[in-house]
């Protein structure tokens, strides 16, 4: 098992062949030495004790493979045994998830890398696996998504819970990757089971949906591979345990904003962040109500993970030049999306618009750099994760109920005839609008808080937004659960049955969870947050001294 | 006997080993599935002669050489010839059954001689031999005015692709005064660089590049697809080994012609994915696939350093997801020419017709599986061989000083998605009639599945590719 070796810590996890030159005088190399920094002589060394990354061991990660092979496995054991024993892809992911539950204490130190193949110019591309705080959170969050929604899509059969579960374990992978390509290939992994259930389970409008899925995300990847085929080429390579401490990558000036930017797009079409949000509704509408959970919950966390594992730690300097357009793009799409979600008449179009609404926000707090609001993003990541989740998977329920789309406006007064049900869209629905107490409250307040210290508008833009939110989600359950019932009395849907309430129960308990005691996800991210916050210190806090001043003055 | 044992053992093996599937014919008339076997075996014999082979040979004077890339055209050319003979023959073929493998193992011994040729004339003498063998193929369902034609149109341009590598060849003697790789280097003057611009013209008819691809959806759509699918991995080998042999030792000494296979292999890339879109027959929107993935393999000259592998994962992925797609569309093909289908409302004039794959995925999932894998790692999509290759390339490009180049390859990989997804969506939609009722065949299955599980395990553990 892979364990930690302090000693062995030299930064670069990819041994260079060629002379070590020095580093041209790239500004961002020069910002990312932490006020710590030994010197010029450590250039290869970890910047500080703090943020000890320990550089990935030799041998073959084989327990953190197990975090994204069972998935993997569970999926091909449905394949090939027969439809008829779906259930294992659940049983896989839950199995993972203990596993990674079990990894908990350990995060931060856990990695290894092995050598894979050998790229041109001797850059070898290793099978590296690592599990930072920031990691074994989102990799938690995947897998107990994965398991949930995988038994809520029983009814759909063994393809669809098969595509399913890959897609959850080709998150996971992602998410432990610590080499640039292996990376890109659980990316471009997640993308094939999306595609599949799309076009194979979706509903009628499935393949423009499905094109328009695969052009804005295949653009995207297009773009991500550019980016790491330059990184690679560059001998940049991706950081150990916790994200951060690169080591300044030798990425010559001129090439880092072009390469910064291509990895924005990518990212942000991931997201998606405005503008490039194009697929998003139609895709979260068409694709079956288990798997637009897992997508909406898993997969937009992608392009947030990648700012934070590769964009920030890799491209410093990049990141400060793109950060003004992603914070506008961000609280553009954050009201955006709020405003579009206040129009939405389907249930599911208003919760595509509203992750575009929150995960805009994130995308924004990220840029700002500011401690608070990058602790609070991973923790707002996670908690959209769990509601949005479980507000898709309700949304499902109320759909199968009411055998079609739900029309907002058509329905009404279902709290009467499904007491639980209607419990259920109210706590989630107030976790996603950040009703204090809940999951989204904590996350959202500290970005809010780190956008003010970065610049007072910012912050009053968000809160109008906050406030739009609560609007369409108030929108929602008074048009949906109050009011005139819609039909007569027996024919208004059913409350939750048996096997609803338990697949729901996790999800309630885990947002009541988090709004009351979120300490232990900060406490996990906080090693990728001061990793970034020493990479990146200087230009933002400067850019905010000054933008401060100015918003107070 | 040095030379025998080490460079020259397959050639012999599959020249000798055609010659012996004749034999057998006189003496069994009509022992079909013995004469499969036989050609089996000698493939088979073939690849461990290539395998076995020591580290680096050469033979008659340094005119047959045995290194990585000869071995490489040697199992691939094998490979090929392999599921050419695994996969059913067209209807009408059984009579001549043995001249057939005999034919296939011939210019797959061409295929050997010109990945190992030292020298122009060695190179010519390869690519003649295959290019031989392969207009009798072409044309072999003589009954099938189709198959004519399109071997007619073969030998014509394919003739004019030798007659230009043989110019090409004869003005560099007469500009240097030998036939070596080196002595094209070396030589210099406008005769020379004559020479050169006709050996590549002449190669790249051969390898269905831009602006010398005319021939190929026609041939490729006439021809078995067997044949196809053979020519289609073999040739490319075969003519790409040659065309690095000339670029690795020739173009070093002058930029210029670095130039020429950018231009060229650029406008194959582009042009090639932009009218596969177009295509509504599958065979040609392969050849036209075919065309692009050539024009993508010889920009991998340009990067002097470090082609070898890059090219070595690419040509090897592109063979295997080709071999796939050919063995599906073959199934395919036949089902939709079959005698029940054609009496159900069935068309006999496009049996390759894209709308011939709906309903594959329901009725066979195994198949429309493996055909999947082929088309990923043709859109180079990982975990396949595809992306591997394409990723190797693309790093030898960029450090090779040609980002621009490297960013060209994406953009066209970028427009090759459209046709190959839009495959995979066919085979997804449901059909009418159920979807094709295929013939009980082990060949189809049996190539498809091989092929996927190759391009599968060239994109997971690409190792043994890479090191030779």
């Amino acid at each position: 098992m892979p364990g930690r070796r302090p000693g062995a810590a030299s930064a670069g996890s990819v041994p260079a062949p060629g002379p070590q030159v020095p580093p041209p005088p790239v500004p961002g190399s020069l910002r990312a030495r932490g006020p710590s920094a030994p010197g010029p002589s450590g250039r290869d060394a970890p910047s500080g004790p703090a943020l000890r990354d320990p550089a990935p061991i030799g041998g073959f990660p084989a327990v953190l493979t197990l975090l994204w092979a069972l998935p993997v496995a569970g999926a091909l054991a449905i394949a090939l045994l027969g439809r008829r024993l779906a259930w294992l892809g659940p049983l896989a992911a839950a199995v993972a998830l203990a596993i990674a539950l079990g990894l908990w204490p350990q995060a931060g130190t856990l990695s290894a890398s092995t050598p894979w193949f050998q790229g041109a110019y001797g850059a070898s591309v290793t099978y590296a696996l690592g599990l930072s705080g920031l990691s074994l959170l989102l990799v938690a969050l995947t897998l107990l998504l994965t398991a949930l929604c995988g038994l809520a899509g029983l009814r759909y059969g063994g393809a669809f819970v098969a595509w399913l579960t890959l897609l959850g374990g080709a998150a996971a992978g992602m998410f432990l990757a610590r080499d640039l390509v292996l990376f890109y290939v659980f990316w471009e992994l997640m993308l094939i089971p999306a595609y599949f259930l799309l076009v194979g389970f979706g509903g009628p409008g499935r393949r423009a949906a499905a094109w328009k899925f695969l052009l804005y995300n295949i653009g995207g990847s297009v773009a991500l591979l550019v980016g790491i085929a330059a990184l690679v080429a560059f001998h940049a390579s991706m950081p150990g345990v916790g994200v951060g401490v690169a080591g300044a990558s030798a990425v010559p000036a001129a090439a880092v904003v072009p390469i910064a930017l291509a990895l924005a797009i990518a990212f942000a079409v991931k997201t998606p962040i405005w503008p490039l949000h194009g697929w998003v509704a139609d895709t979260y509408a068409e694709l079956p109500a288990p798997a637009a959970a897992l997508v909406g919950a898993v997969q937009s966390k992608a392009g947030l993970y990648g700012m934070l594992a590769i964009l920030m730690p890799l491209l410093p300097g990049g990141m400060a030049r793109l950060a003004p357009w992603f914070i506008a793009a961000g609280i553009v799409s954050a009201l955006y999306g709020a405003f579009c979600a206040l129009g939405a008449r389907d249930a599911r179009r208003l919760l595509a618009y509203s992750s575009v609404s929150h995960l805009g926000l994130i995308a924004a707090a990220f840029a700002t750099l500011q401690p608070a609001a990058l602790s609070g993003g991973i923790l707002q990541m996670v908690a959209h994760g769990i509601f949005t989740a479980g507000l898709f998977l309700l949304v499902g329920m109320l759909e199968e109920r009411a055998g079609g789309p739900v029309d907002i406006g058509a329905l009404g007064g279902i709290a009467r005839s499904a007491p639980g049900l209607a419990g259920g869209l109210i706590l989630l629905a107030m976790a996603a609008l950040g009703l204090p107490g809940l999951a989204g409250f904590p996350g959202e307040l500290l970005m809010v808080v780190g956008l003010y210290h970065y610049d007072l508008w910012l912050a009053v833009l968000a809160g109008i937004g906050l406030v739009v939110a609560a609007a369409y989600m108030l929108r929602l359950i008074q048009l949906v659960l109050h009011g005139r019932p819609a039909s007569d009395p027996q024919t208004q849907p059913r409350d939750l049955g048996g096997r609803e309430k338990w697949l729901l129960a996790p999800i309630a308990v885990l947002v009541l969870l988090i709004g009351i005691w979120p300490r232990p996800i900060p406490q996990q991210s906080s090693g990728a947050v001061a990793a970034i916050e020493q990479l990146t210190g200087a230009q933002p806090s400067a850019a905010s001294a000054g933008s401060a001043q100015g918003g107070n003055g | 006997m040095s030379a025998l044992g080490g460079a020259a053992a397959p050639i012999v093996v599959l020249g000798a080993g055609g010659v012996l599937i004749l034999l057998l014919d006189l003496i069994w008339e009509g022992g079909h599935a013995l004469q499969r076997v036989a050609a089996l075996v000698v493939l088979a014999l073939a690849a461990v002669a290539a395998v076995a082979a020591p580290g680096f040979a050469s033979g008659f004077g340094g005119a047959v050489l045995g290194d990585t890339l000869s071995r490489v055209v040697d199992l691939l050319a094998v490979v090929a010839a392999a599921a050419a003979v695994a996969l059913p023959p067209a209807s009408g073929w059984g009579k001549r059954w043995s001249a057939y493998l005999a034919l296939l193992l011939w210019s797959a011994a061409g295929m050997a001689v010109a990945g190992a040729a030292g020298n122009l004339i060695v190179l010519f003498l390869g690519v003649e031999v295959l290019s031989l063998a392969l207009y009798a193929l072409v044309a072999f369902a003589v009954d099938d005015g189709r198959a004519a034609e399109a071997g007619f149109k073969y030998f014509l341009l394919g003739g004019l692709g030798s007659a230009l590598l043989l110019y090409g060849s004869a003005l560099v003697y007469a500009s240097g005064g030998s036939l070596s790789f080196a002595a094209a280097t070396a030589a210099s003057g406008p005769l020379a660089a004559m020479g050169l611009v006709l050996i590549v013209a002449g190669l790249g008819f051969k390898l269905a590049l831009v602006p010398f691809q005319l021939w190929t959806p026609d041939v490729y759509e006439g021809a078995g697809t067997p044949v196809t699918a053979f020519m289609s991995v073999g040739t490319k080998a075969a003519a790409f080994a040659g065309l690095a042999r000339v670029a690795t030792s020739a173009f070093g000494a002058t930029g210029a012609w670095a130039g020429t296979v950018l231009v060229i292999g650029v406008l194959s890339m582009f042009a090639g994915y932009l009218l596969a879109i177009a295509q509504p027959g599958l065979k040609r929107l392969l050849a036209f696939s075919g065309v692009a993935n050539a024009g993508t393999l010889v920009l991998a000259l340009l990067a002097p350093a470090a082609w070898r592998p890059a090219a070595f994962v690419y040509l090897v992925a592109y063979a295997t997801a080709s071999l796939g797609a050919f063995a599906v569309v073959s199934a395919v093909e036949a089902a939709a020419a079959s005698p029940a289908a054609l009496l159900g409302g069935g068309t006999a004039a496009r049996p390759d017709g894209m709308e011939n794959l709906r309903g594959l995925a329901r009725r066979y999932p195994w198949l429309a599986a493996a055909f999947f894998v082929s088309l990923l790692s043709l859109a180079s999509v990982p975990p396949t061989g595809g992306f591997v290759g394409k990723l190797l390339l693309l790093q030898a490009l960029a450090g090779a000083d040609h980002p621009f180049v490297a960013v060209l390859v994406v953009a066209a990989t970028v427009v090759a998605l459209y046709p190959y997804f839009k495959l995979a969506v066919v085979c997804l939609q449901p059909a009418e009639d159920g979807g094709p009722e295929l013939r009980a065949s082990a060949g189809w299955m049996v190539v498809a599945a091989v092929a996927a599980i190759a391009t599968l395990a060239v994109g997971i553990l690409p190792g043994p590719v890479l090191h030779g």
